[in-house]
């Protein structure tokens, strides 16, 4: 019995030893997940990238009402770009099957009717249900986009870093659902997570613009997104030059409207560095110039 | 002193009609399926799953997003996986435990001595399993509904009671494939997992195990392929996106189709069932 | 002469052993037993003997190897065979989550008991193992003896005319035996014919009309018990039962021992 309690003090003490000595070293090791305040990350770990990677891919495919790609299918015909609203609109019967293909054989043709095997978009009324139901209650699709927002919320939880998340939901608040004030929030809440990226800028100076016509701000803020672009993208080999695009077209446009002719002709003129319609673009510039109408309607979201 | 019988006659039964034997074979088999139904209700399992959908759907449902209260779709899909994973849950271990358990505690010995054939007692089990797993799914299906409905103001009952009742005969497949998993393996926990394995396996994959034979070399090609044409198709029963995205509901017909596509793989188990049972030694 | 209730002749049951290298094990070599309407037949021998592999045969849950066997003068294959038996296998656990109740409902459905007639039935048989006080308690709750009486209620559900007993006292205390004796001797009263296996040969002096001595798969004696006793000149049944499968005492290594202190 004595040599038993003695065993198990002498135990309890080794433990508490290597304790004291463990435990430092733990706190300070850089693969500690103790050292973030997130629970998220304490309980995922890295992994937490992947569910947001999922999350995301999830909001996709309620952007297109479940009819979405898996890992087996073709991606080519599918545009992944949807969700972000740079989709081009497609003909319904020319889309349907477009990465399912003809049916291979009939348990494939069978079980076409069991999932949503129609490209569609939320929002949208599906053309086969307007041509088979003539009651339906196209009203009730109005302002659907909201059911994409949960997964947005979750994929930007599990990854603060992951900025399309930011900008996505941010445009589908603002555009379809009138929330100025929350996609400005979240927009924020990205910021705070990434610091002066350039991306979440210009999403902010865009809401500042168009959402809350303040332009002094949205000008601030738009300039400030370029000098961050320069500074995160101009660096790389192969630079994001359609945000830069996008920023500048924003800023030449706000000038424009400002009647500051000189400050958009001096955005237009770099843009046209790195825009692909060269042509229109300098018809703006002879425009302001000018003062003559450009032949084509050019650019401007 | 041997014994000499060869001069005592035996004394006879009289011999039943055919009407009769058919009524005696339904009479056991309703018998049999009661007790499973009863042991089901009995347990805690089904309780604690039922609830643990409920907290989880309800918790997540009085989450707001971005100030947007009306938002419902997730919670339609949360609230559907779950009364997926809990009714496949219920149902697999459930059916893996039924013969099994009969055998360790020996109750299938005073119950084959009466008039109870072993094809008799496996089809009372499937049964039994089969409307067990079908009420509880009844509960989850009305708890969805109420929620979905609340959230949406409106109740699509057609699409709903189509998507139940293909997800009950995509159990009874489940429930005929585990009571053959629990006649030709040991131990219920082996069921249980290799069902499991299969079950979610199918789901996952089986729409695209065509695609995947293709990138295969051969003769794996051929046999995953082959794969693709005999395993029961149980993602076709899986009509959850349908339900989420407010689709139009399935076409009477092609929904007929797809529940008789389920009575042929549940009867096509049950038979290999009870031929596996019939031919196994039980002393 | 009266008709057999139970008959096998020639019955033989032959078993491939795995952990014998696939040798094959005869557990019945051609074994003839009748037994006859209202007789209590004592069924002994060793363990390993053949009892519970002639029971076996008897109720359809192995296949014989050749030779046949009867209930009622149907082939034992046929479940209707078993319409009119009840069985009491040696160590039953029933279903825990059922009560006595349930579970005697449950068999008299399968055995297609008018409904009208069940309630009674479940009374009497629950009377019968004095059981009424715990008759809506999940078996879970019941001790060993309960349960064994429970297995005896539930042989007798249908009003059987042929029990089949796979030692029906094995692990009851003494109570429990005399109870159970005391339902065997009861049922014989009542004209019912039992088949019972047991260890206990003092218990099957007393209620048994005729026995029968089965050793390694063979008959080896039949007889009423006197007749055994007088036979071979033994003071009781268990001395004949010991002479015939072939025990000395010098076998014994305690008796040995004992000889030896």
């Amino acid at each position: 019995m004595r040599a038993y309690l003695l065993s198990l003090s002498l135990l309890t003490l080794v433990a508490f030893s290597l304790s004291t000595t463990l435990e430092p070293w733990f706190q300070s090791w850089a693969g500690s997940r103790t050292q973030t305040d997130n629970v998220i990350q304490v309980a995922l770990g890295d992994s937490r990238r992947m569910f947001a990677r999922h999350f995301y891919a999830k909001a996709d495919a309620y952007f297109h009402k479940g009819y979405y790609p898996s890992v087996y299918d073709s991606k080519e015909g599918f545009d992944e770009k949807a969700i972000t609203g740079n989709e081009k609109p497609h003909d319904d019967e020319k889309c349907e099957g477009d990465f399912l293909g003809k049916p291979h054989d009939w348990i494939d043709a069978f079980s076409r009717n069991f999932f949503p095997s129609r490209h569609v978009h939320v929002g949208e009324c599906d053309a086969h249900d307007h041509k088979h139901d003539p009651d339906h209650d196209h009203a009730a699709e109005a302002g659907m986009e909201r059911e994409i927002l949960p997964w947005l919320r979750l994929s930007a939880e599990m990854d603060p870093q992951r900025i399309e998340t930011y900008t996505v939901a941010s445009f589908w608040l603002w555009t379809k659902l009138g929330k100025i004030d929350e996609a400005e929030q979240f927009l924020r809440e990205g910021l705070r997570a990434n610091p002066g990226d350039c991306e979440i800028l210009f999403g902010l100076g865009s809401i500042y613009y168009e959402g809350w016509k303040d332009i002094s701000r949205a000008r601030n803020v738009l300039e400030l997104s370029m000098v961050r672009w320069r500074e995160q993208e101009g660096r790389k080999t192969e630079p994001n030059t359609l945000l830069l695009g996008q920023i500048l077209n924003q800023l030449a446009k706000l000038e424009r409207e400002q009647n500051n002719y000189p400050r958009a002709i001096e955005h237009y003129t770099l843009l046209k560095q790195v825009s692909p319609s060269k042509q229109s673009i300098q018809e703006w510039i002879d425009y302001l110039k000018t003062n003559q109408p450009p032949s084509k309607v050019p650019l401007v979201r | 002193m041997n014994p000499t019988t060869h001069t005592i006659e035996t004394a006879r039964l009289p011999e039943l009609p055919a009407r009769e034997e058919r009524a005696g074979t339904l009479n056991n088999v309703l018998a049999i399926a009661g007790v499973v139904i009863k042991e089901m209700y009995r347990r805690k399992d089904f309780y604690v799953l039922f609830v643990l959908t409920a907290l989880v759907t309800l918790l997540m449902g009085s989450v707001t997003f971005f100030n947007q209260d009306n938002i419902v779709r997730y919670l339609k899909e949360l609230c559907l996986f779950l009364i997926w994973a809990a009714s496949l849950v219920i149902t697999i271990t459930t059916a893996a435990r039924q013969i099994p358990a009969e055998r360790e505690q020996r109750t299938l010995f005073p119950l084959l001595a009466k008039p109870v054939t072993r094809n008799q007692l496996v089809l009372g089990k499937f049964l039994g399993c089969w409307l067990a797993s079908g009420i509880s799914l009844l509960l989850f299906y009305v708890f969805f509904g109420a929620v979905a409905g609340a959230k949406e103001h409106q109740w699509p009952i057609v699409n709903y009671f189509q998507a139940a009742v293909l997800h009950w005969f995509m159990l009874g497949i489940v429930c005929a494939m585990t009571l053959l998993g629990s006649v030709v393996l040991a131990a219920p926990s082996s069921t249980n997992t290799i069902v499991l394995v299969v079950t979610v396996g199918i789901l996952l994959i089986g729409r695209h195990l065509n695609k995947v034979a293709l990138k295969l070399e051969e003769p794996v090609q051929s046999i995953v392929y082959g794969l693709y044409f005999v395993l029961p198709h149980l993602e076709i029963f899986d009509v959850r996106d349908l339900i989420v995205h407010n689709w139009s509901a399935i076409r009477w017909d092609i929904w007929a189709a797809g529940l008789a596509y389920a009575v042929t793989y549940s009867a096509i188990f049950l038979s290999l069932a009870c031929l596996a049972f019939r031919r196994k030694a039980i002393n | 002469m009266s008709k057999a209730i139970l008959k096998t002749e020639d019955l033989r049951v032959e078993y491939r052993s795995r952990e014998m290298g696939q040798e094959v094990k005869r557990a019945l070599k051609g074994l003839n037993l009748a037994v006859r309407p209202g007789e209590v037949y004592g069924f002994l021998g060793p363990n390993g003997a053949g009892k519970t592999t002639t029971m076996n045969v008897l109720l359809g849950f192995v296949n014989a190897t050749g030779g046949d066997a009867w209930l009622f003068g149907v082939n034992v294959r046929e479940p209707v065979a078993r319409q009119r038996i009840g069985y009491l296998p040696e160590q039953t656990y029933y279903y825990k989550f059922l009560t006595a109740e349930e579970i005697l409902r449950f068999y008299a459905k399968i055995f297609r008991i008018p409904r009208n007639e069940v309630e009674k039935r479940i009374d009497s048989v629950l009377k019968l193992v004095e059981l009424e006080h715990a008759r809506k308690r999940q078996i879970k709750t019941y001790s060993k003896g309960m349960q064994q009486r429970v297995g005896l209620a539930q042989a007798l559900i249908n009003n059987p005319d042929l029990l089949i007993l796979d030692e029906p006292t094995s692990g009851l205390d003494p109570i429990g035996r005399m109870k159970v004796r005391e339902i065997i001797l009861r049922l014989k009263n009542e004209g019912k014919t039992v088949f019972f296996s047991s260890h206990e040969l003092g218990e099957v002096e007393t209620v048994c009309d005729r026995v029968a001595i089965l050793t390694q798969g063979e008959l080896k004696a039949e007889g009423e018990v006197s007749e055994l006793v007088r036979l071979y000149q033994q003071p009781n049944l268990e001395q004949v039962f010991l002479k015939i499968i072939g025990y000395h005492e010098s076998h014994d290594p305690h008796h040995r021992d004992r000889k030896a202190a």
